[in-house]
Parts: structure tokens; C-alpha cells; sequence
């Protein structure tokens, strides 16, 4: 029984509640107020702030303060005298106690705490308002501490998770202030979703979506994931629910995973004051390389570039002679980039008693991009109050309300005549972008001379001025999120729980191109929409646990979920403006020209039960199976469970053997568990559709509507009304180990998860009428190892090291497609798709001709010239050349094969996180993150187009092309060798070198507009210093007593300084699509990564 | 605190632990047992407005650009079309996907359907059918037809031939039907108002137009086609013409690509400098001058870049609302004159020839004969059917225009199979064993003046 009141009494604690348990109120004896203060510190001696120190029999309890401080007072009427054990417990430290007898004076009374790496002891939350305890763990469940957190000042938490776990893939979109960013754990394991986890608040599930605003289909600005409105400094801890096992209970929501956040909470004692300011300086970390020695022009002249009245439209390429000494140059790209700056403040207030909580804080993060003016920004304002009252001994009552205000105004980007750097980086190094408008006149370099007497003609390109002064794109959110919940002992051995929360926003977008924009807004193009979102979600658990002997504990909770999403999206389309400033759609002549409405509502409910026997205090054996019915499920087939069992075995380390040899802890973990995805609502159903649809080649639409004639047509996606949810069974071993008393600590898990029923658009011919059915037949497998180590190489007085390394490998396969060779996957440019057999995401197009024994030989039958057609593979065979070895045609050229092949996989091989914590005398502490990826590639696509414009440094070293294209001297390459680097080279120009210049990069196949895809691809890895700083803690009792503070950090910290790779492009953590899809390494003008060096004050009282 | 508060919850706990997810009614109800966005039936009317807006695409959308680029009425000038201009084609850049799915055969089919008790409705819905899926068997030759849009999901390939004899039996139905009467689609026909006589005739022109296809193979079509011009269009206020207008969503597709990809496609230098060389008076209604071109009317050849002066379509043809010329009169009687001229009725088709040229404001020609005369019949074809999809289905019969094809290369004769039906269709083999050209198409090997046909190529 007890032990039962303790586990809960941990749990209590952990959840930041304060003590549930007043003790009797004894006969007054004495008049006096016990007051103990202390300090808690390490074993090298530095403060440990938020520790909690407690007097459990007499449920109260304080928290130390960031100079680890504490003051803790037991009221006059509960001290009589008597003998109590105060205890303290921190993340990552050993439990501490210590007798302490209560009489009517004060006391004082310092710990220092004993590394806990492990966190042996230590509850952690594992979901649906279940929590265990470390050492019980069957799977793989990875804290990400509040310091972590905030340690590396991004505003986005799951950029802050970056390199943090292992097998945790975080890729950031962009630099962008409020740009998404995209986590991927343990591999995807769906084709049509975004492939995000579930994130989870304080047991309340929320939205994470990123929806794209108006029509551009490859999302036009790098628009937020909506787990960016939180703010990262409310948190005080991170699960990753990495497994199925971890997550099954979640189940049809968890296959990705779950992130679950516990925000701060208040502790009883002193009411504390926290003031955190810090002020960072961003620049873009790489630029696209561009050349400045030669001008606009063609065919090697500059006769081309000629362009003396208005109208007239110039060469589009910078193929000209080489630019006189002295010609005026322009850096594009400096020009365009500034040093953006971000503010961020935070003040915090918490405290509490014996009998209530709480913890309130409001924070701001001000963010002007690095993008030239202040186009570009983010601006989020927060307040949350969360707070706990008690009734009794046996109830508890919790509020927790935040509201978030996040508005983000973007730079159009990407794949998009609109886009910054589309026209930027083509400009010739000869053009000046400035002025980018004269007389009112949009110039740009395609059209430099407008003629006022046709303003709207096309500038085929947008200035990059005009992009940054003149669109605007703006996403404002509302947002709160709120949640009540009550825990009740209605007996000893019972605990209910119950969460009720809603999370609901409102964003309201603005995408406004003003007249005289490229493309088709030349008149002028605004798209306006409202997204609201709300989700409720309901959870109620109840766990009994009952220690039969000494030998025997068992658990079993019963729960159920039940869980609503609804949005409502309404989006809007006016052309044609009437003032060119003014971005409503009453200002435009065609308001309200295409509307669009869609909404959906899901429902879910779901029941659970859990099972845990702990056996002589080392074997953990847990059991669970969730139910979930949803409402996008065939009614037929409405019910799927998800089972779950791990076991733990402490074989050393527990009681019964508490080390062998240095070994000093070791414990053995297996677990399976099933998770699911539910498919998307409403693909049960055929439809048609009234939307109108971009047919051309470009964007040109055709609605079905005509002539005030309502019109409908069959929708491309044929419904299948019996659509199961994709499932996902794992299993996973493992074990964790602890060397020398722990001063070294590890683990090692290996997983297999085969996601089966895979939802995806089965491609059928387009002959049957159709061009997809909504199929459940793919399958996809994940298979990996993970590592971890953790040293503390240093333990001295003065100075102390920590080392950690995480290394994570995963293998993705697309196992089956249902007879389909490939499909495409939601967002990208369409060349990163699902390919059968090939790691999800493989990028697939055209390529050179080379060998290809993978493949039919009759398929391998190749065009060279007009009428003949080569035996390629024939021809490897004669010549014994490798498999892909380039084909080279009489000329010296390579030439396209035309059928699609797999080009490359964007997965890394593996990943690995180096962290390095060193500390000072106390004071100082310098600590690094460095970020390893290798393996996986790009699509640099951006080069590949600036090759066709001659812009591109690649084009820098380049043939002589004066006496005509067929004509170029210089620059002699051999393909397969020096270009176009291949395994072997056969075909009849073997050995021959060729001249390369404007002949082939504009002219011949070395674009993308010509030649084939996969000449852009190329290796992404990378090493990565993602954070360093360098963090001062001054205490000063004078200065202390003077401002009122107990202690003031600075902290100079870095971010993203440095990237070490060979990637020819910007940094190569960028993708045209965020986290909306799952397209991956697609670089098309995209916007680029930056740096930051950040300066952070804290003030504690 | 006191006992209330906790029975109060745990009522309410247990109350809602089956209230709410015990019930069927949890998961049904308006936005969750059914699609709240789309419908998911379409009355006749709805979809036969749809199907035509998609299929006015088919007709004059992208495949009507890349024909008017290879046949050098146009000629591709920037980004993709400079390559498409140089007949750089994979199979993912044109497919036939909009012929058969959302605003195809799918949706014509569904019409046909539905209205099977309208006869004349029926009958303009089969004469529909017929219309653009002669285009996409002129296209890529071999197509899925008997097979198509039904429940099987790998539809073979029906020959060309047979497709296009399908398709003279589907519209000697639809000429029956329509003459059976019935309400008609009325204001709904985007293209003629429900208008049966001018229906019959279009489907008698349509089928002159398919005898003429297949002429290479059958000699006995040009006396079939002959016939029915007889019965066909009769005037140019019969032309079938797309619908369209300034409206977003109906706007002219030349119109909406001009404006999305301005400089990309420009006038053609071959088209331009021919109707220069014969002061053809309609020239300033094809195009008009670039901005940097001094008032002149200049075209690019094939490979060249834009560079401002080149002509764009003129302001009537680049209109939003200018509706795109299908199946004309002067189609009709120009099939007539070829038909005449080889029937070995030469006066016959120079009389038709000149009453043709009279119309449109050229001086007739007199005295011509043998391969002059249909070297001019087919010459005032190619002028006549400026953005028509139809002139490379006379360039591939008769190498009219002897057109120079971009350097080192040749004008294709058909295109590859896309993707979209490739990937998923076992019936389709790959592009490197596919035919270079349609059965209907033998390899000309001279152009009409006995000269080697410069632009095709095995």
C-alpha cells in the first residue's frame, strides 16, 4: 500500500502538483513557522535549479531557484517536534534524503546530488495520462530537456529537436522567420500524409498541420508547422514516443510517432520571478554561387543583350563575351540579404503552496528575417496560466490556458515566377536590379525598358525588389489552447484521471500580388483565406495498483478517448486590382472569382487498457491493447485495436545485484506494439467536383462552371469504400548500461516496423477514367539501430565534461505498391516520389543513357541520332563496362534516356548528434552541438536551371562560344570523367573531350529545361555545428540585494554556424516543400538557411 | 471537498464513457458519414457543361500549342516550349489523360447515360465522343477505346484504324439520333445552343475530316468524305467554335497561357513569312506586331529565343473571350476541294478552291492543275486552319508544308504514350518500342511537288 502512495506521490510531483498528502492536523504545540533554506548542487558544486525539495509525510515541498536555492516553510501548525525526512529530487540526479527534526527555529540544510544519468527512479509520462517509472520501460522513449530547449534559442520547437535523439530527423525548410520545419522519426511510414508525429501538450493532443495558402501548387512561401506557435520557453520537458510499442497508445493517430510536451508548473514556496531576454543577429549561412565575369548575351556575343527601346524584351541568358575591366558587376544576392535580428522575452512567474499551483508567463519573440527591409518577419506574443488546486487530500483540480498570437509576413520563394530567388539568382551579373520600378513600371531584368504604353506586359520574372517591397503574404493565428483536468483517489489503490481541452485557431492569410506582377497576376492577384481549426479531445483514465508482496506489484489502467477535428478552410480568389496597394478582395474588379470551401470534421473515440507486473523489483512486464473507432473508417469496419507488450529486466542494478565488475547497471528491453494512421476523411466516397482546375502548362484554369451554367466533372481519385487504416507492428530490442557508478551511461536499440495497407492513390490508367483509386496495398518497411553514449569524462571540483554522441541508422524500403511502380507523394516538385523496392521519397526522372543491366535489354534500346537506334546494354556487355557507366554519343556528349529511373534517395544513411557540455568553476559553462548527416541527396535543381542561364558559378570556367554554338573552343571536359562523373564511359565518343560552354548548358542538355533530372543530383551530407555557447552564472549578494535579483546568467550562444559539406547549392538542410508533404531534398530556388549569434540574459528571483 | 464534487465527476465520467462513443450517432451526421465538399452525383446538365469546358481544353489547350509549335504556325520561345519546339518530348510532358478522365470520355460518357431517352441529347453527346477522341487516335494512333472507361483497369489498345471506323459508326448513330428529335441540352451546348441542324452538319464535317485520316490506308475514303461535305458545315456562322469569355475559369487558353507564360510561344517564322509572301489580308488578324518590332510582324524559327519583336496573336485572337475555331467551313470545303482534286475531279476542286479563296478576300487562282492545285488547296488549308490541330494530320498525309525541321532533328509523327496511362497499363510498351508513327500514317516519302519531304524522319 505504501509503495503505491509513493508512486503516486512521485507521480505527483513530476507532474509538478504539489503534495497530495496533508497529514492530520496534531494538537498545536508550537507558535513558530519552520523555515529550512538550502542549496542544492552537483557533485562539482554548480547550483541545480528546479529541483524539488519535499517533506513528503507533510505534503509540502519548494523548488529550487536557477542558483539552486531553496526555501521551504513548514506552517506553524503541523511542527511538533517530531523527526521528518527532506527530501530532494532533480531530472538526472539520484533522490537525496536526509533526517531533519522540526523544531519551532529555522534550519539549514545544503544537498549535493549524485548524477543520475539513467534517470533511474525518475516517472516519466508515457501517454493518454499514463506514466511509469525509467527503469520500468520496455521501449525507447527519449527526454529532451527544458534546457536543451532553450538552450539553443530556436523559436521553433522542433527545430529545437534537432540532433537532440537519435533516429529524430528534423529539417528545417528555411531560414524564414516562422518557416516550418519537418520531424521524421524512425523513417517514414506513410505515402499520402505529411509523415509528422502526433503532438501532444499536457495530455492534449493539438494541431501541427501546415496548409498551403491559394493556388501554387508547390506552396509559394514556407509557410509555419503549427507546433511553432508554442512557446519552446513554457516547456519544461519532451517524450519522443519513438516505437509503436511507445506509441500504441495513441493508436490510429500514433504511426509516426508522438511528441508529448509537459509545460511548466508552479511548485510550493516562494513566489519566483524569471526574466529571460535575449537578442540574436541572423545571416544567411550559404548563398547559391554565382559567377561575375560574364554578361548578358548569346551565342557567345552580347549583341543579344541589346535592349535600347521600351518593350523590347533582352536575352534571358548571361551568355555574353567576358565583361570588360571595370564593367559594373552587382552582388544579386548581397544586395537582397541583410542581418535580421530577433528579440526574445520572456517573464515567468510561479509559486504555490501546500494546497495550490501556479505558473503564469507571457513571452514575445520578434523576428525581422534576413531578407533586405522588414518583409519578412514573425511576430508571436503568448501567455499561459496554468494552475492546481487541491480539495481534500484526494482531489485535484488543474486549469491550463494558453493563447498564442502569431503573425508571420513571408517572401514568396521556390518554384514560382513570384519567388525571390527564381528571378535573382538568373539575373546577369551585369543588370542593375535597381531601380526596380520606374514611373510606376515594374522593371525587371527580362523586361528593363517598360513601356508606359502597356503597363501590364509581362516581366516573365518578378524584380526581386518587387517580390520583397511589393507582394504581400501574411498568416495571422489566433490561437488558444486550453485544458481542465481532475485527478481523484476516490480509494488507496485508485486513481482517476480526466482531461477535457480544446485547441483552437483562427489564420487568417493574405497571398496579395500587386499589377504588373510576373506570371498570370500581371493584373493584379490576391488570394484571401480563413482557416479555423479545432480540436477537442476528452481522456479518462483510471489506473488501480496494488503491491501483493515483495515480489509482486501489479498496475492495470482502464481508459477512454474520445477526440473531434474540425476545419473549416475558406479561401478566396480577386484579380485585377483597383488601387495596386490595397490587399482586400473588394479592391479587386473579379472579387470572389474562385471560391473554395473545405471543410472536415473527424471523430474518434477510444478505449485502452494497460496491464503492469514488476517482479522482484527487476522484471517489468507491461501489456496494453487500445480499440479506436473513427469516423473515416468504413462503418462496416468501424472498430481496430492496437496491441501492445514490452518486458524489462534489470539484471544489474537492482537490488538484487547492484553491479558486477564496472559494470554497474544493465538492463535488457523487448517490446511489439501496433500502431495505425486513419485515412484522410471522405476517400471512401466518389465525387465530383465544381472547383475549377489548373489545366495549362503553368496555371491557365478551366472551371467546370460555364456561361452561368452551373457544370460538375468526375473527380481524378475514385473513392473505395472500404478503406482500412494503415497499420504499423514493431518490434524492438535493446538495453541500457551504465559503466564505472554510471560516469558512463548507453544504450543500444535495434527495431523492425513493416507498415502494411498503406494508403495511397493507386495509379490506374487514365483510359479506365479515372487516374487513381484510393488503395489500401502498400507496404513499407523501417529497420534500425540506435545509439547512444554518454560520458562525464571530467568530474572535478573545477571542471566537469560531459560527452554525448547519439548515432542513428534507418533503412527505408517501399516494399509493395500493389503492382504499381511508382506514385508521387503529397507535395514536391514531382520528381521525389514512392518508388517500389526504393527508400521512400527516391528521386525518379530522366537521366543520362548509361549501362543498365538492372533492367530488360529490349528497354535499353536507345535513340542516338536521327533514325538509329544503339543496343545499349549490348554494347556495356562488349565493352565489360559497369553497371551505370555513362553513355557518350559520337559528338563527346552524353544524351537523355527518356524513360523515368530512379536517380537517388534523399534518406540520410545515418545521423549523429556530438554534444559537449564543459563547466568552469561553477560558473562558466561552454557547451557544442554538432550535427552529422550522411548519405541521402539533393536535387539541386537551382544550379541546373542557372546553368541554362549562365549564371551559375558551375558555368564560371567556360568554352569560348564567339564563332557559334557548334563552334566553341576551350574548356575541355570528357564526359563520364571530368563531367558528369561516372562509373565508366562507353559508346563511340569514348575518350573524347569536348569543348563545354553555352553550347551545352544553354543550348545542348546541361539544364533542366533540356537534359535530363538526374544530372542535379547530388550528395547532401553534411556536418553541422548546430550550437555552441558559452553561459556566465554571476551571483553577487551586494548587486543581489541592490536589483532584487538572486542571480543573472548571460549567455553568448551560436547557431548553425558553421556547415561543412560538399553541396554545390545553399546549405543542404533545405526543402521546397515543408512539412506539409513528404517530398524531401528538392532544391528549386529556395529560400536559404541562416546563422545566428544570440545574446541572452536571465534574471532570477 | 466535499463528497458532491467527487460523485458529481464520477457520474459524469461513467455518463459520458458511454454516452458518447457507444453510439453509432458519434460518427454519423453531416460532415462525417458523408463528403461535405463534393457532391457525389451530377444531373446530365451539370456534367455535360463540365465535360465541354474540359474538352474545349483537350481541343485548343497545351496539345494544340505543341502542334502549332511543330507545324511552325508558332514557335516556342522560352523555358519548355523552346524545348518542345525542338521536339523534345518525353512521355511526361503529354499525355492523353485529359481525353479519357475528369472532363473525358468518363463524363461525356456519363451524359450519354443519363439522357439515353433524349435522343438528340444523345446524339450530340456520341457527336462529342467522336470529336475528341478522333484527336487523341489522330495523336498517339493506337489508343484504348472498346475497352476504355469501363471496369477494367488495363484496357488494351485498339488499332487505329478500327478506332476510327468505331468512331463513323458512333456518328452515323448520333446523325440518327439527333434527327429523332428531343429537348436537347438547349442553352447548355456551350457550342451551337442545342441547335440540331447545325449539330448534323458539324457531324457530317467530322466525318469528312475522319474518311480523310484514313486515306492513306482505305483510297475509297476520299470518295466518302466527299460525300458528306455535301451535308456538312455551309456557312462560317456554322462553325463549331469553343465557348469562352473574359470570366476567370472560361477564359481562351492561348489567352490565359499568354498571360502566365507570356514569352515562351510567339508567331511562327514559317506561317508569317508565307502569308507575307502572298499579302494574305488576314494576317494582321492571326497576329500582332511585338513591342520592339517597329510595327512589324516577324515570327521565330524553330531554336529561337525571344527577343521582344516577335509577333503574338492578335488582340481579337488573344482575346479572352475569342472563341477557338474547331471544325469550320473552310475546313469543309477545303476537305471538299482535296476530295475533289482526288477524285479526279480537277475542276471540280479548283471551283471550290477559288469560291473558298473569294470568301476570305484572296484573288482566285486560275489555270492550276495537278500538283499545283493541290499544293495550293493544301497551302490555303494550312493558312486556313491557323491553331488547329488538324493541319499536322495534313502535314503527316501529304508533307504539306515541306517544313524544315529544327537542326538535326525531325518532326515527330506522333507522340509517346504519357506516364499517367504507361505505369500503370501492361497493354503500353515502353517508348523505345513504340512505333515512330500511327498506322494510318505510312512513311511519306516525297512532298506533293516530288521533293523529299524534309521534315520526317524514319
Amino acid at each position: 500500500m505504501r509503495s503505491s502512495w509513493r508512486l503516486l506521490g512521485i507521480l505527483a510531483i513530476s507532474l509538478g502538483s504539489g503534495l497530495p498528502r496533508p497529514q492530520p492536523i496534531h494538537a498545536q504545540n508550537n507558535p513558530n513557522p519552520v523555515t529550512i533554506t538550502g542549496r542544492v548542487t552537483n557533485e562539482a558544486g554548480a547550483p541545480l535549479p528546479l529541483a524539488s525539495v519535499y517533506i513528503e509525510t507533510l505534503g509540502v515541498g519548494a523548488q529550487t531557484a536557477e542558483d539552486g536555492r531553496y526555501t521551504l516553510t513548514v506552517p506553524a501548525a503541523r511542527v511538533h517536534g517530531q523527526q521528518v525526512s527532506l527530501g530532494v529530487r532533480a531530472i538526472g540526479f539520484r533522490n537525496t534524503s536526509s533526517l531533519i527534526t522540526l523544531t519551532g527555529t529555522s534550519l539549514t540544510k545544503d544537498f549535493t546530488l549524485a548524477a543520475n544519468p539513467l534517470r533511474l527512479g525518475e516517472v516519466v509520462v508515457t501517454g493518454s495520462g499514463t506514466s511509469t517509472t525509467v527503469e520500468k520501460l520496455g521501449n525507447t522513449i527519449n527526454s529532451v530537456k527544458a534546457e536543451e530547449v532553450t538552450k539553443s534559442n530556436e523559436s521553433n520547437i522542433v527545430n529545437a529537436l534537432a540532433a537532440k535523439a537519435p533516429g529524430v530527423e528534423v529539417t528545417s525548410q528555411a531560414g524564414d522567420p516562422g518557416a516550418g520545419s519537418s520531424i521524421i522519426i524512425r523513417g517514414l511510414k506513410t505515402i499520402e500524409g505529411d509523415g509528422q508525429p502526433l503532438f501532444v501538450i499536457d495530455g492534449q493532443p493539438i494541431d501541427n498541420s501546415s496548409l498551403k495558402t491559394g493556388d501554387f501548387a508547390d506552396a509559394s512561401t514556407a509557410i509555419s508547422n503549427r507546433a511553432a506557435d508554442i512557446n519552446p520557453n513554457d516547456i519544461e520537458s519532451i517524450e519522443i514516443l519513438k516505437g509503436a510499442a511507445a506509441s500504441a497508445i495513441y493508436g490510429a493517430r500514433a504511426a509516426q510517432g508522438v511528441v508529448l510536451i509537459t509545460t511548466k508548473s508552479g511548485r510550493a514556496g516562494a513566489t519566483r520571478y524569471s526574466f529571460r531576454s535575449s537578442s540574436g543577429w541572423d545571416d544567411v549561412n550559404k548563398s547559391i554561387p554565382l559567377q561575375r565575369s560574364y554578361g548578358r548575351g548569346q551565342n557567345g556575343s552580347a549583341a543579344a543583350a541589346a535592349c535600347p527601346s521600351p518593350g523590347c524584351y533582352p536575352t534571358s541568358s548571361s551568355w555574353g563575351p567576358k565583361l570588360a575591366g571595370g564593367t559594373a558587376t552587382y552582388d544579386h544576392w548581397d544586395e537582397a540579404f541583410e542581418t535580421g535580428h530577433t528579440f526574445d522575452n520572456v517573464l515567468s512567474v510561479s509559486g504555490g503552496d501546500d494546497r495550490r499551483t501556479f505558473f503564469a508567463s507571457l513571452g514575445n519573440t520578434l523576428q525581422n528575417g534576413t531578407i533586405v527591409g522588414d518583409h519578412d518577419k514573425y511576430n508571436r506574443t503568448t501567455a499561459r496560466l496554468k494552475a492546481t488546486q487541491f480539495f481534500g487530500s484526494k482531489l485535484r483540480v488543474g486549469g491550463n490556458i494558453s493563447y498564442m498570437d502569431v503573425r508571420t509576413r513571408y517572401v514568396q520563394k521556390g518554384n514560382n515566377l513570384n519567388g525571390l530567388l527564381l528571378g535573382l539568382a538568373r539575373t546577369p551579373p551585369d543588370f542593375n536590379n535597381f531601380p526596380y520600378v520606374v514611373d510606376g513600371l515594374h522593371r525587371s531584368y527580362r523586361y528593363p525598358n517598360p513601356d508606359p504604353a502597356d503597363p501590364l506586359a509581362d516581366r516573365v520574372y518578378d524584380n526581386p525588389f518587387w517580390v520583397i517591397n511589393r507582394d504581400k503574404n501574411t498568416s495571422d493565428v489566433n490561437r488558444a489552447i486550453g485544458n481542465f483536468d481532475v485527478s481523484w483517489d476516490p480509494m488507496s489503490w485508485l486513481n482517476l484521471k480526466y482531461t477535457f481541452g480544446a485547441d483552437y485557431s483562427s489564420d487568417q492569410r493574405v497571398e496579395g500580388l500587386p499589377p504588373q506582377s510576373a506570371g498570370d497576376a500581371l493584373l493584379g492577384q490576391l488570394w484571401q483565406g480563413t482557416y479555423d481549426n479545432l480540436q477537442i479531445d476528452h481522456n479518462l483514465v483510471a489506473t488501480a495498483e496494488k503491491k501483493w508482496s515483495s515480489a509482486l506489484n501489479t498496475t492495470f489502467t482502464l481508459g477512454q478517448n474520445l477526440n473531434s477535428r474540425d476545419l473549416r478552410q475558406v479561401l478566396s480568389k480577386g484579380t485585377n486590382y483597383i488601387d495596386p496597394d490595397i490587399f482586400t478582395l473588394n479592391n479587386t474588379v473579379n472579387s470572389n472569382l474562385q471560391a473554395q470551401n473545405y471543410q472536415q470534421l473527424v471523430r474518434v473515440a477510444g478505449y485502452f487498457a494497460q496491464a503492469g507486473i514488476d517482479l522482484w523489483d527487476q522484471l517489468y512486464l507491461t501489456a496494453a491493447v487500445r480499440a479506436d473507432q473513427s469516423s473515416t473508417f468504413p462503418k462496416e469496419d468501424r472498430t481496430n485495436y492496437y496491441p501492445k507488450a514490452s518486458l524489462a529486466w534489470n539484471v544489474i542494478g537492482s537490488n538484487a545485484r547492484p553491479s558486477m565488475g564496472p559494470l554497474s547497471y544493465l538492463k535488457l528491453r523487448g517490446a511489439y506494439g501496433a500502431v495505425g494512421r486513419e485515412p484522410a476523411p471522405y476517400q471512401i466516397y466518389d465525387a465530383f467536383s465544381y472547383a475549377a482546375v489548373g489545366l495549362d502548362y503553368g496555371g491557365g484554369s478551366t472551371s467546370p462552371t460555364q456561361n452561368g451554367s452551373g457544370g460538375v466533372v468526375s473527380n481524378l481519385v475514385k473513392g473505395t469504400p472500404t478503406l482500412k487504416p494503415e497499420r504499423t507492428g514493431e518490434a524492438e530490442l535493446g538495453f541500457d548500461f551504465g559503466l564505472f557508478k554510471q560516469r558512463i551511461d548507453g544504450t543500444f536499440t535495434y527495431y523492425d516496423a513493416k507498415t502494411t495497407d498503406v494508403i495511397f492513390s493507386l495509379p490506374i490508367p487514365v483510359s479506365t477514367g479515372y487516374q487513381n483509386v484510393v488503395s489500401n496495398g502498400g507496404e513499407i518497411t523501417n529497420k534500425g539501430l540506435e545509439v547512444s553514449l554518454n560520458a562525464r569524462a571530467i568530474e572535478s571540483q573545477d571542471i566537469r565534461w560531459e560527452i554525448g554522441v547519439t548515432w542513428a541508422r534507418n533503412k527505408n524500403k517501399l516494399v509493395e505498391l500493389q503492382g504499381a511502380d511508382y506514385v508521387g507523394l503529397t507535395g514536391g516538385f514531382g520528381n521525389s516520389v514512392a518508388v517500389k523496392g526504393q527508400p521512400l521519397g527516391s528521386f525518379y526522372g530522366t537521366d543520362w543513357v548509361r549501362c543498365r543491366y538492372e533492367i530488360a535489354d529490349a528497354d535499353n534500346v536507345q535513340e542516338t541520332t536521327l533514325g538509329s537506334s544503339t543496343d545499349v546494354n549490348a554494347l556495356c556487355r562488349s565493352a565489360n563496362a559497369p553497371n551505370h557507366a555513362l553513355f557518350v554519343d559520337a559528338n563527346g556528349f552524353p544524351i537523355t534516356d527518356p524513360a523515368n529511373r530512379v536517380l537517388g534517395d534523399p534518406n540520410p544513411d545515418w545521423m549523429s548528434g556530438i554534444r559537449n557540455n564543459f563547466t568552469f568553476f561553477r560558473k562558466f559553462q561552454v557547451s557544442s552541438l554538432v550535427d552529422v548527416k550522411q548519405g541521402g541527396v539533393n536535387w539541386n535543381g537551382t544550379r541546373l536551371a542557372l546553368q541554362r542561364f549562365g549564371t551559375s558559378n558551375y558555368t564560371a570556367g567556360r568554352a569560348d562560344c564567339s564563332a557559334g554554338l557548334s563552334k566553341c573552343v576551350g574548356n575541355e571536359q570528357e564526359f563520364g570523367v571530368t563531367m558528369e562523373k561516372s562509373p565508366g564511359v562507353v559508346g563511340p565518343g569514348k575518350g573524347k573531350k569536348v569543348a563545354v560552354g553555352e553550347n551545352w548548358w544553354r543550348a545542348g542538355l546541361g539544364n533542366n529545361f533540356n537534359g535530363p533530372t538526374g544530372q542535379g543530383v547530388e550528395s547532401s551530407s553534411y556536418v553541422k555545428l548546430r550550437e555552441i555557447s558559452v553561459a556566465y552564472t554571476w551571483e553577487n549578494r551586494r548587486i543581489r540585494d541592490m536589483i532584487g535579483f538572486n542571480s543573472v546568467d548571460f549567455r553568448v550562444s551560436g547557431r548553425n554556424l558553421h556547415t561543412w559539406s560538399d553541396y554545390t547549392g545553399i546549405d543542404p538542410e533545405t526543402n521546397l516543400e515543408g512539412a506539409y508533404g513528404i517530398g524531401r531534398g528538392q532544391d528549386y530556388f529556395n529560400n536559404p538557411q541562416t546563422r545566428s549569434f544570440i545574446l541572452t540574459i536571465t534574471l532570477n528571483h | 471537498m466535499r463528497i458532491r464534487i467527487p460523485a458529481a465527476f464520477s457520474a459524469i465520467a461513467v455518463a459520458s464513457m458511454f454516452a458518447a462513443g457507444c453510439s453509432d450517432n458519434y460518427f454519423e451526421g453531416p460532415r462525417l458519414s458523408s463528403n461535405p465538399n463534393q457532391p457525389s452525383s451530377a444531373k446530365p446538365d451539370n456534367q455535360f457543361v463540365g465535360f465541354q469546358a474540359f474538352a474545349f481544353y483537350s481541343l485548343t489547350g497545351d496539345l494544340n500549342r505543341l502542334i502549332s509549335l511543330w507545324m511552325q504556325q508558332m514557335a516556342g520561345t522560352g523555358r519548355q516550349w523552346a524545348g518542345y519546339d525542338q521536339y523534345v518530348v518525353t512521355e511526361n510532358d503529354f499525355t492523353f489523360g485529359s481525353f479519357y478522365t475528369q472532363g473525358g470520355l468518363v463524363d461525356i460518357r456519363g451524359v450519354q447515360d443519363k439522357v439515353k431517352d433524349d435522343k438528340l441529347y444523345l446524339g450530340i453527346a456520341q457527336a462529342w465522343e467522336a470529336l475528341i477522341m478522333d484527336l487523341c487516335s489522330d495523336t498517339w494512333g493506337d489508343i484504348p477505346y472498346t475497352e476504355a472507361v469501363t471496369d477494367n483497369r488495363t484496357p488494351k489498345l485498339d488499332k487505329q484504324l478500327a478506332v476510327h471506323q468505331a468512331l463513323i459508326t458512333l456518328l452515323d448513330q448520333a446523325i440518327s439520333n439527333m434527327n429523332a428529335g428531343g429537348t436537347g441540352p438547349a442553352a447548355l451546348d456551350l457550342v451551337y445552343g442545342g441547335d440540331k441542324a447545325s449539330w448534323v452538319k458539324a457531324a457530317h464535317s467530322l466525318k469528312a475530316r475522319i474518311y480523310m485520316h484514313m486515306a492513306e490506308l482505305d483510297g475509297s475514303s476520299y470518295a466518302k468524305a466527299l460525300t458528306e461535305t455535301s451535308s456538312g458545315i455551309s456557312s462560317p456562322s456554322g462553325d463549331f467554335t469553343t465557348y469562352q469569355s473574359s470570366t476567370t475559369g472560361e477564359a481562351n487558353h492561348w489567352y490565359q497561357f499568354r498571360i502566365q507564360r507570356g514569352t515562351d510561344i510567339s508567331a511562327g517564322k514559317y506561317l508569317v513569312d508565307l502569308m507575307k509572301g502572298t499579302t494574305d489580308p488576314r494576317l494582321p488578324d492571326y497576329f500582332s506586331p511585338g513591342s520592339g518590332a517597329g510595327g512589324q510582324i516577324i515570327g521565330a524559327s524553330p531554336g529561337q529565343e525571344f527577343d521582344g519583336k516577335q509577333a503574338w496573336l492578335s488582340a481579337v485572337r488573344g482575346s479572352p473571350d475569342f472563341r477557338q475555331p474547331v471544325l469550320t467551313f473552310a475546313e469543309n470545303q477545303l476537305i471538299r476541294a482535296e476530295a475533289q482534286y482526288r477524285t479526279n475531279a480537277e475542276a471540280s476542286a479548283l471551283a471550290t478552291l477559288n469560291a473558298y479563296r473569294t470568301s476570305v478576300g484572296l484573288a482566285p487562282k486560275a489555270g492550276l492543275a495537278g500538283a499545283a492545285l493541290i499544293q495550293a488547296i493544301m497551302q490555303d488549308k494550312y493558312v486556313a486552319l491557323f491553331q488547329n490541330t488538324e493541319v499536322w494530320n495534313d502535314y503527316r498525309r501529304t508533307c504539306y508544308p515541306n517544313l524544315s525541321p529544327a537542326a538535326g532533328t525531325f518532326i515527330p509523327a506522333r507522340l509517346v504514350y504519357g506516364t499517367d496511362e504507361r505505369r500503370a497499363n501492361p497493354n503500353i510498351p515502353s517508348p523505345s518500342q513504340q512505333p515512330k508513327r500511327n498506322q494510318l500514317d505510312p512513311a511519306t516519302a516525297n512532298a506533293l511537288d516530288g521533293t523529299r519531304c524534309l521534315g520526317t524522319g524514319s
